[in-house]
């Protein structure tokens, strides 16, 4: 009965009647109060269809026309015996009662119906709002759906943790009421017992901690279902529940994002409170030096210092662009920029530099052939190879090389630095990659450190392990990336 | 006597940085502010302008990337870009738009003369092809006979490989970013296919270099692209 047009349902009730009058007008060898049976029928049939008025007035025509018809006197609105009293009073009042029955049943399963229609919206609200990652996102879900159920004008006024969102243009009566609605955690205006003279509705957003803000409708004329009421009502839990949600796990992130940067400051402060000082005060000592003894410096003596300025400014650039990068890679969401790179390329960019450093030192290079391209961030790459490479040569003991290499390892390319330095104490193999760990005397500070956070923004691996005969091997797993075949260069 | 225009706002910096150029015998002008070095250029008179400037990237009005555009505009001067090391986005982006050279703080001076010295080595080459043969160690390369020959022996090249050659020599001693040398050798099409680079670096220095894994002539600067080491 719901799918039909009041129109059709119309027309199915009048055929009953048709069906039912011509039954009493063709047939003609019956009692009067098999007459009267058949209207009933005909009127009950008509008010699975019709509404309740349409049933009462039909079967008060029929009423009439069967009494001018069939009831004696015939040809006049009036009764003889009151045993046709009866009948017509009881045909009119079965009719009227079945009408009434009728139609209390139809409004019931209209309203299981609506009932159910709005717990599959709830349904599908629900999925919408958990997709829903921002609060402004919910915001707008609320005002739309709200819209949509009253076909009026909505605002949206949601308390956020970083500020009050407000959705449409409510008027300044409105706002106070927005505001009003939200503080009391009640609702209020049309339908309601709260300012039922206000002449919008509005309805708390409840959250299992209180409210967390409020809608309005601006109600064009009366509330014609209060029903819809209770489904705005069920909608604004729904959203609520879910914004407050949202912002609890907004609020954690932030705190985590607070505590990284708090433990990456004391970080930077540390490494400037232990590292700087030591070259800077070797700087300042050889340029005062410089300064104030001159005279009495040989040539020798005043070159030798100068080239100590030299080295411990160098150290302090490491350390510095250590200290720095550690800091940007320790930020929440680093990007990096990778692109294609040749291992032997890279490496032998750190590797011609720290000749250039360290003229005295051999470095040799171990480099297998046809190694895969790799993807990486180049820069990052060279600083983590020159901070291997700087811990090699400051650790060596002897004169022996230090060796670069670069080989495949599986589905890994594996880039290594070996030296035959003392080896790393048992003791300081678990803290090594820890800011501020050292092995003897100065060490790298957050060299180490900054590796390891490297490695981790390529997913790469870095370990240590022992050498055979002595010394350290660093290791430097990168995941190699299927570079697509049909992309390479064709060349006859 | 050669004119170098200095822009750089850090006062110590600039000091040290004429000084030691003066000592080693070029005129220089300095300026604080990319607004200070228009300035310069617009009241300075034709004999009186600079032949190179040294271009901080972190001025206090800008990044230098303006001032560079309305230098280009105007002339092909030779501009060396200094550069902190997390600049790098920066840098490749002024040396895509026609930036010559790139310094990196800190640097010694030693460094910032052999760049200067590539510089005005190719001033006004940015019209006519002046290098036609480049020399370094055995190698010899002749851009007009399109030969390249090792202790004497002439040596193959795929014509791909010629033109990559070729793009380098012409700016021998000069950085030429990733972007650069795809777009000249392989076409505009192909700036983001760094793979095809490094394969044919690779190639290049199997048939040209010594040690191929320790490069003394094709060299690599990270994250910028390639520089062929100054004809000796």
């Amino acid at each position: 009965m719901q799918q039909i047009s009041p129109r059709t349902a119309f027309w199915v009730g009048f055929l009953f009647w048709g069906v039912g009058l011509l039954t009493n007008m063709l047939v003609h060898d019956l009692s009067t109060s098999s007459h009267a049976m058949l209207l009933v029928l005909a009127s009950t049939l008509s008010a699975m269809w019709w509404r309740q008025y349409q049933v009462l007035i039909g079967s008060a025509i029929a009423v009439l026309g069967f009494n001018y018809m069939y009831v004696e006197p015939v040809g006049h609105v009036e009764v003889k015996h009151a045993e046709d009293l009866v009948l017509l009073v009881t045909t009119l009042t079965v009719s009227a009662t079945v009408a009434f029955l009728m139609d209390h049943l139809k409004r019931s399963r209209a309203r299981a119906d609506a009932a159910a229609k709005y717990a599959e919206q709830l349904r599908e609200l629900s999925e919408r709002i958990r997709r829903a990652t921002a609060p402004a996102d919910l915001a707008a879900i609320l005002q739309q759906e709200i819209s949509l159920l009253f076909q009026e004008p909505v605002m949206v006024r949601m308390e956020a943790a970083d500020g009050i969102l407000e959705l449409g243009e409510p008027t300044r009566d409105e706002q106070a009421a927005l505001a009003h609605c939200a503080r009391s955690n009640r609702a209020m205006g049309v339908g309601t017992d709260h300012f039922p003279e206000f002449p919008a509705t509005a309805l708390p957003v409840r959250a299992p901690g209180g409210s967390v803000g409020s809608v309005l409708v601006r109600l064009s004329g009366a509330l014609t279902n209060p029903d819809t009421l209770v489904h705005a009502t069920a909608i604004c839990n729904l959203v609520g529940t879910e914004f407050a949600r949202i912002e609890a796990q907004n609020n954690a992130d932030q705190e985590r994002a607070e505590k990284q940067v708090q433990l990456m400051r004391s970080t930077l402060l540390s490494s400037i409170a232990h590292d700087h000082r030591t070259p800077l005060a070797t700087i300042l000592g050889a340029v005062t030096s410089l300064l104030e003894h001159q005279e009495r410096l040989t040539p020798y003596q005043q070159v030798a210092l100068a080239r100590t300025i030299a080295d411990e400014t160098e150290h302090l650039i490491d350390l510095t662009e250590n200290t720095l990068q550690l800091a940007r890679l320790g930020a929440p969401g680093i990007q990096i920029s990778a692109d294609w790179e040749a291992a032997d390329e890279l490496i032998a960019a750190v590797v011609r530099r720290s000749r250039q450093r360290f003229p005295s030192t051999s470095i040799i290079t171990s480099i297998a052939p046809n190694l895969p391209l790799v993807r990486c961030d180049a820069v990052l790459i060279v600083q983590l190879l020159d901070n291997l490479l700087n811990n090699a040569i400051k650790h060596a003991e002897t004169d022996e090389s230090i060796v670069v290499g670069a080989k495949r390892d599986g589905e890994a390319l594996l880039l290594s630095v070996a030296d035959r330095g003392a080896g790393i104490r048992p003791a300081m193999r678990g803290t090594m990659f820890d800011p501020f760990s050292r092995g003897s005397g100065r060490g790298m500070g957050l060299g180490l450190a900054v590796c390891k956070a490297i490695a981790s923004v390529h997913h790469a691996s870095l370990c240590m392990r022992d050498r055979d005969g002595g010394g350290t091997v660093f290791e430097f797993a990168l995941p190699i990336a299927a570079l697509d075949a049909s992309s390479l260069p064709q060349e006859n | 006597m050669v004119r170098i225009l200095l822009v750089e706002d850090d006062t110590d910096l600039r000091r040290t940085l004429a000084e030691a150029l003066r000592v080693e015998g070029f005129n220089v002008l300095t300026a604080c502010s990319a607004a200070d070095a228009e300035a310069q250029f617009a009241h300075l008179h034709r004999e009186g302008k600079p032949d190179l400037v040294l271009l901080d990237l972190s001025l206090p009005d800008g990044d230098g990337a303006d001032f560079l555009a309305n230098l280009r505009a105007r002339s092909g001067l030779p501009v060396i870009v200094i550069s902190a090391r997390h600049e790098e986005a920066l840098r490749v982006q002024l040396l895509d738009e026609g930036a010559d050279d790139y310094l990196t703080k800190p640097f010694s001076v030693p460094e910032l003369f052999a760049r200067i010295r590539v510089a005005l080595r190719h001033r006004g080459t940015h019209l006519a092809a002046a290098t036609t043969r480049y020399a370094f160690g055995d190698v010899v390369v002749e851009l007009h006979a399109r030969r390249v020959t090792r202790n004497a022996q002439e040596v193959r090249l795929t014509p791909t490989e010629w033109n990559l050659l070729a793009r380098l020599v012409r700016n021998a001693g000069q950085v030429i970013t990733h972007g650069q040398l795809l777009n000249d050798v392989w076409g505009s099409d192909f700036r983001e296919h760094t793979h095809y680079l490094r394969l044919y670096m690779s190639q290049l220095r199997a048939k040209l270099e010594m040690d191929p894994t320790s490069p003394v002539m094709l060299l690599n600067e990270p994250g910028v692209g390639y520089r062929l080491a100054e004809s000796a």
